[in-house]
């Protein structure tokens, strides 16, 4: 019987999230930058379109909505790609086994939360028909105050920081690290 | 380092937003995209400076 258990143990295999962040979190978290680092392009190629080309802003929707501007318009693209970033952010988090790294990734996962709730506020808005305060466009509560095109430059930033910060120090950690990494993403000396 | 480039690239975006925001925007509006344009470069900045000089980790 001891046998038999300790055979169905060997047997079975680690579960999905934990090989994602052991032996596959280095290739997940290159994909997962793909992702960020695309989506990056898409807002700075906007903000190069209207603040170099003098594009009228509803024009300016980056490379993709040049071929879909359904597409941006759609606060349905905006907000699933929130999702993907937290979703990311959450899954990938195990993985950052240490004290900094951690610190930074979560940092970076609670402001994603944050800009995944000013997202859901206007995917509401454009599912109900009826935007906040009568505006004349879906609008977050922030942008009340800040329009929509800088201060989601300033989300997108302010999420990216912390993890870059997190995975430079998942790539180079810390000498005083007490727990050692599970995964293959540190850089050898 | 690619975040050196990528932060480069943020600032002169931060600093083209700034200039076409003062020229385009209503004062309340340029005010608050400041403010926020202003922050992002600031965190860029901040990024570069952790990784660069502040607290840097020994390769095991």
């Amino acid at each position: 019987m001891h046998t038999a258990t300790a055979a169905t143990y060997r047997a079975t295999p680690p579960a999905f999230l934990e090989r994602l962040n052991t032996d596959y979190h280095e290739l997940a978290l290159r994909a997962f930058m793909v992702i960020v680092l695309g989506h990056w392009v898409e807002h700075l190629l906007q903000g190069l379109q209207i603040y170099v080309l003098g594009w009228p802003v509803p024009e300016a929707r980056g490379a993709l909505g040049l071929v879909f501007p359904w597409l941006i318009k759609s606060e349905s693209l905006h907000y699933g790609y929130a999702v993907v970033m937290l979703i990311g952010l959450w899954t990938l988090r195990s993985g950052f086994t240490g004290r900094v790294d951690r610190f930074w990734w979560m940092t970076a996962f609670w402001i994603q939360f944050f800009h995944h709730i000013e997202h859901g506020i206007l995917q509401t808005q454009a599912i109900l028909g009826h935007n906040l305060l009568g505006r004349p466009v879906p609008t977050s509560l922030v942008q009340l105050w800040v329009p929509r095109v800088e201060l989601h430059l300033f989300y997108n930033t302010i999420v990216f920081i912390p993890m870059v910060i997190a995975m430079y120090y998942h790539l180079f950690p810390p000498a005083d690290e007490k727990i050692a990494p599970r995964c293959s993403c540190a850089v050898e000396a | 380092m690619a975040i050196t480039g990528f932060v480069t690239l943020l600032l002169i975006i931060v600093a083209l937003g700034w200039a076409w925001t003062a020229r385009h925007q209503p004062p309340a509006l340029r005010t608050a995209s400041h403010v926020v344009l202003t922050m992002a470069a600031l965190a860029g900045v901040f990024a570069v400076a952790k990784i660069w000089r502040g607290d840097r980790p020994r390769i095991r």
